[in-house]
């Protein structure tokens, strides 16, 4: 529990935008969840009897149905699901790799540090996706090369928001007088400048994971990610597309949630930013 | 600065080597050979189009080859559309795309630039909240969800414009692609212009200014709209990569025969060499226009200058 | 009738916080000069930015602020601008933030002269260089084309006073000129003001902390305290004789240099603690891309000097006198490029990190910033804790606290404190902290770098008074770094002082304050402002030096007033005269008049 954390938790409970924001995403969330649980029917089932459904409170097909019978609300939430844990896990892996990544260089400073940056400037210059996209085709679709490939991408920003940080805390005065202390390096990092990361990883968290939403429904609108018959956000907005002169609505149902969805998590990083982000708050 | 635009340049180099070397692996090390999907080859044929290829090479022997073909600008021949080169396919690919991103980055800079500016000099108005929910908005909506979202209103339900680019001519098929493509880029360049002329309006050197009489328009002008815009010019190097990923998208909902397009079916017929080329196309395309955003950035800012 | 007339001033932001600036009521004739002094948050900066309007949008401002005649409370921007720059015009405590980085000096003079009409349009760039040869800048056509970054501080404070006299006003607005400064700078930056106003008979009002400022350059003084006036007269009457008890705790707690020495003489026997053997330290030249990349940077030029037990030995120089970078060399946060330091007789590490426990609990640092100094995700609970667990872990918990407590009381702070974090502690609390951090070890060696240059006076006298008071106690040895002459001369037993990495003067209190043998130190005692004291015009030229291309011969030749060719070639030896080290070709009897 930091001391910025600390006072931020009273401007938290101010802050409509990171209570609102968070309570959209946690009804999304839950409904992903229960939904699937609730409904009659099966993401998987086909109904050549119930295609093309306009969306009806009669048999709880409250999204309609898809080009071959499946139910689309049930389709919705568990894409929800996957474009979820995807977005969170892979940004889970761009946050470890990125921290890491960050503490070391900044911490370690001098060649070292100048070393690991020049790195990262390269892999910024890359044009990411398109490596990415290269992967998709190249290794057959593969679940698991998703949330490597979107943490790959990710962690580039988080390690270097992470080692600016490292690099300023560590000239800070405190960390000398722990090091006339006799505190030892290790102690050093993970109890006098860790803690004070904490803040801005959060935030920078946040901000990550709809980047990640971004990137896997971008791979499962243009077919490279999940396969049939799973499904994704991405996924069911390029079905969509196929159908978008008579069924609107398997278009537009899953676009607004994905749009929504990418909303809330925008706006509560930027109010999180607001309340924790020392940076955004000059005395 | 004779000195840092030379060092700048030279440091880019390994870079661009870098992506050419990541992509040439990944591309080789993909299963299945090029020829996998045409069933059933004779043994001889097989290895003739191997030798043809010069897949029957150990791997550093190709890149070595593919390397020296890159310098003369030769990227090799396509797998797929075999009876033209890597760099025929791109070259009739580009003017296309390029006017598209052109077109997108100018509008999204005219009317994000513009709209940042009119919010942050009416801070906290309902006109400033407005554009700010806007710009959160257009953030938040992907390409592929704009994109269909265009079809279906202007050209399906309105019938105001095409809906594909074979669907119609001149200026008219633009419309549509090239305001999907703007659209992120100019939410993403109010917020930025918004928050960085913001910064800006409450800094020392305006109150400055303020304090020795100068107009509202003249601070803007002379003091306030310089250092304001220079995080915009470090931002288009991102942006265009996002453009050219967002032309991906584009290019193949309505239909445009451009690089993105190309790019998307060469993945799927697993065509590589073409695979390889876009992919160090777009990679030169992006280091090249962060190169000249540093160099614009050492232009712009006195203090790099003067090094 | 007066020129600017203030009655009634009340700022407020938000209904329910306390007004920053309370009931405010003063006047200005034209040609007077009337000086604000308070300490920090008293209110003096939002009264200079109420009047000429630029407060921000969301501050709440009743009252009247006439200026000629003309109300300028509550007006747009439009109304106000026929004022500024022309009538009334303002200079900014920081020049470094307060000056476009984009803009060159002449675009930014040259615009004012421009927007306002100013003289013909065709000699504006003349007007300009006449404006910067006005405020003594050298090489004029030069500085035109300059931007801030490349100036120094004094040079930007005149370029920024150039820009406000621009328009002729009749109303000059110093908000801390001079805090950002360097004392011989402040000085010069002082004399400039007051030939302005002798010359062009322009009203001044001063912001300052500093009543030394008020005393020298201000024929009014108004105090305050808390948003509101505690007194207001004659600078010399108020300062004679104040009438208000926080006026007599500001005057007394002004640093003079011919105040008594209030430490305790010490004795012939008393041994060296820490020696300090030719000890240099020098930083590579990352940072800038000339040509010069690579070439050291020569902070501290080989120095020897002794510390003995019980003693408090004051270095004292501006910045880039190597002052600090000693320091960190002492502490081991910075490795000396040579010599060595001991401690007791014994050598130690040249890094902290490799000394001993023993040896690192007797050297500790007190900071400057004391918030910075303190982890802001630390309860000073742990803050306090760390080093007593590091270095005694043999302690109960219940002795932990024990220890903890004493430390607190004899810091004179209470144990409710325990649970807050340094952003919730006011400046002299934090402070107080920091040295309980440093002290429950302890040390036998307490090195203090600008440990009160950030503090209040009140708030610096009571910490000065701490620090006595626990060396008297323990014994303990004091190594104290300022900026600031006059601190020390209550509270050190010897004073060194530097000048660009080199030593120009180390002597016993008395002797250095009765007798200054080296012209910088001269010059440093007349820079102290002084309440009481004639301030005598600078003595110095110039500015210090970069470190990258120290002058040749003595490094201070080129802001003597005494140089000779042989200071120009020849580097001037420490050499012992009537016990003081002086370091200058002509530190003989003339220099003592």
């Amino acid at each position: 529990m930091t001391g910025i954390a600390e006072s931020g938790r009273r401007r938290l409970h101010e802050s409509r935008t990171v209570r609102g924001s968070a309570a959209v995403l946690a009804i999304i969330a839950l409904a992903a969840l229960l939904g699937p649980l609730i409904s009659p029917h099966d993401y998987r089932d086909t109904n050549f009897d119930a295609r093309l459904l306009p969306p009806a409170l009669a048999d709880l097909r409250l999204f309609g149905s898809d080009d071959l019978g499946r139910d689309l609300f049930v389709r919705t939430m568990s894409g929800t699901r996957v474009t979820l844990l995807v977005a969170v896990v892979a940004s889970f892996v761009s946050l470890v790799i990125g921290v890491a990544y960050g503490a070391i260089a900044g911490y370690a400073g001098g060649t070292i540090d100048a070393a690991m940056m020049r790195l990262v400037d390269a892999l910024y210059a890359l044009p990411f996706i398109f490596l990415v996209i290269l992967l998709m085709v190249a290794f057959e679709r593969n679940f698991l090369l998703i949330f490597v490939a979107i943490g790959a991408i990710n962690w580039l920003d988080m390690a270097r928001i992470v080692r600016g940080q490292t690099l300023a805390l560590k000239e800070r005065e405190f960390v000398d007088a722990a090091r006339l202390i006799g505190v030892s390096p290790g102690v050093i990092l993970f109890r006098h400048i860790t803690p004070n990361l904490l803040g801005i990883v959060v935030v920078y968290l946040t901000l990550t994971i709809p980047q990640a939403v971004l990137v896997e429904s971008f791979l499962s609108f243009l077919g490279l990610g999940v396969q049939e018959p799973a499904t994704s956000l991405g996924a069911l907005v390029n079905n969509g597309v196929a159908h978008l002169e008579r069924t609107p609505w398997l278009l537009l149902l899953p676009a607004t949630l994905l749009a929504v969805m990418l909303l809330a998590f925008n706006f509560l990083g930027d109010g999180l930013r607001d309340v924790l982000d020392p940076r955004q708050h000059p005395q | 600065m004779l000195r840092f635009a030379l060092l700048r340049t030279l440091s880019a180099i390994p870079t661009l080597l870098l992506v050419i070397v990541v992509a040439f692996i990944m591309v080789h090390a993909a299963p299945g050979g090029p020829f996998a999907d045409e069933r059933v080859l004779p043994p001889g044929t097989a290895s003739n189009l191997a030798a043809a290829y010069h897949l029957d090479e150990s791997l550093p022997h190709q890149f070595w080859r593919y390397l020296s073909g890159l310098a003369r600008g030769d990227l090799g021949p396509s797998y797929h559309y075999r009876d033209y080169t890597v760099a025929e396919l791109i070259g009739n690919a580009v003017p296309v795309s390029l006017l598209l991103g052109a077109l997108s980055m100018v509008l999204a800079l005219l009317i994000g630039g513009a709209a940042g500016i009119a919010a942050a000099l009416r801070r906290n108005t309902w006109f400033d909240r407005g554009i700010t929910a806007i710009a959160m908005t257009g953030i938040s909506i992907p390409v592929f969800v704009v994109a269909p979202l265009f079809v279906l209103i202007f050209a399906v339900w309105l019938q105001w414009l095409p809906a594909s680019w074979s669907g119609g001519v001149g200026v008219q098929r633009l419309v549509l692609p090239v305001i999907a493509l703007a659209l992120p880029q100019v939410a993403y360049i109010a917020r930025l212009v918004r928050g960085s002329l913001i910064e800006v309006l409450s800094s020392d050197f305006i109150r400055t200014a303020r304090a020795q009489g100068l107009s509202t328009s003249s601070i803007l002008r002379y003091h306030a709209l310089k250092p304001a815009l220079m995080p915009l010019v470090s931002y288009l190097g991102p942006a265009a990569a996002a453009v050219l990923t967002g032309a991906v998208v584009v290019e193949s909902i309505f239909g445009i025969p451009g690089l993105g397009q190309l790019f998307l079916q060469s993945g799927l017929n697993r065509d590589y060499t073409l695979v390889l080329g876009i992919v160090i196309f777009y990679a030169v395309l992006v280091i090249l226009l962060n190169l000249l955003v540093d160099l614009a950035y050492g232009v712009l800012d006195p203090r790099i200058r003067g090094r | 009738m007066s020129l600017l007339e203030v009655s009634n001033l009340h700022i407020q932001y938000g209904d329910h916080a306390p007004a920053v600036v309370n009931d405010l009521s003063f006047s200005i004739a034209a040609g007077d000069s009337l000086g604000i002094v308070g300490e920090s948050a008293c209110g003096k900066t939002q009264t200079a930015l109420g009047i000429t309007g630029l407060l921000p949008a969301h501050a709440q401002v009743s009252g009247e602020v006439l200026f000629d005649g003309n109300n300028l409370l509550g007006k747009s921007d439009r109304y106000l601008n026929g004022f500024r720059a022309r009538r009334i015009a303002m200079v900014f405590q920081d020049p470094k933030q307060a000056l476009n980085p984009y803009l060159s000096i002449g675009d930014q003079l040259s615009r004012i002269l421009v927007e306002h009409g100013i003289g013909e349009r065709r000699n504006v760039a003349k007007r300009a260089l006449d404006l910067l040869r006005r405020v003594g800048l050298p090489d004029v056509e030069r500085q035109y084309r300059s931007y801030a970054h490349q100036l120094s501080g004094g040079m930007r404070q005149r370029a920024m006073i150039a820009m406000a006299l621009a328009g002729e006003p009749e109303l000059l607005i110093a908000d801390e000129p001079t805090t950002a400064l360097d004392v011989t700078v402040q000085a010069q930056i002082l004399d400039l003001l007051q030939e302005l106003k002798d010359e062009t008979g322009i009203a001044l009002l001063l912001i300052t902390h500093d009543l030394g400022v008020v005393a020298g350059n201000c024929e009014h003084v108004l105090v305050m305290q808390q948003g509101r006036m505690i007194e207001y007269g004659a600078t010399e009457v108020v300062f004679q004789n104040p009438s208000q008890a926080h006026t007599r705790a500001m005057l007394a707690a002004v640093p003079r240099i011919d105040a008594p020495i209030a430490v305790a003489p010490l004795a012939e026997t008393a041994a060296a603690v820490l020696s300090i053997n030719g000890v240099s330290v020098q930083f590579a030249d990352n940072a800038s891309r000339r040509a010069s990349r690579g070439r050291a940077l020569h902070a501290v030029r080989p120095l020897s000097v002794e510390v003995r037990a019980g003693e408090t030995l004051a270095i004292v120089g501006e910045s880039g006198s190597g002052k600090s970078s000693l320091a960190r060399a002492v502490l081991g946060l910075l490795a000396p490029a040579t010599g060595a330091i001991s401690f007791l007789g014994s050598s130690l590490a040249a890094r902290v990190q490799s000394r001993t426990n023993e040896v690192r609990r007797n050297l500790q640092l007190v900071f400057q910033d004391p918030v910075a100094s303190l982890n802001p995700a630390m309860r000073v609970w742990d803050v306090l804790l760390e080093p007593v667990r590091l270095h005694e872990p043999q302690l109960h918990t219940s002795g932990y606290r024990d220890r903890v407590a004493s430390m607190l009381e004899r810091v004179g702070l209470d144990v409710s404190i325990l649970q807050c974090y340094a952003h919730e502690l006011s400046g002299g609390q934090a402070q107080r902290v920091a040295i309980a951090r440093s002290l429950i070890l302890e040390p036998q060696v307490l090195v203090c770098d600008e440990a009160v240059a950030a503090l209040d006076g009140t708030v610096r006298q009571a910490i000065l008074d701490l620090l006595r008071r626990e060396q008297e106690r323990s014994g303990m040895s004091l190594i104290f770094i300022t900026h600031d002459l006059a601190v020390v001369r209550q509270i050190s037993h010897r004073v060194l002082v530097m000048y660009m990495g080199r030593v120009c003067e180390l002597a016993d209190n008395a002797a250095l304050f009765a007798q200054p043998r080296h012209p910088y130190t001269r010059a440093l005692l007349d820079a102290v402002p002084e309440p009481g004291r004639e301030r005598r015009r600078a003595g110095l030229r110039g500015e210090g030096a970069s470190l990258l291309a120290p002058p040749a011969g003595c490094v201070f030749h080129p802001r003597c007033p005494l140089v000779t060719e042989r200071c120009r070639q020849e580097v001037p030896l420490l050499k012992t005269q009537r016990q003081q080290l002086v370091a200058c070709h002509h530190s003989g009897p003339e220099l003592s008049n």
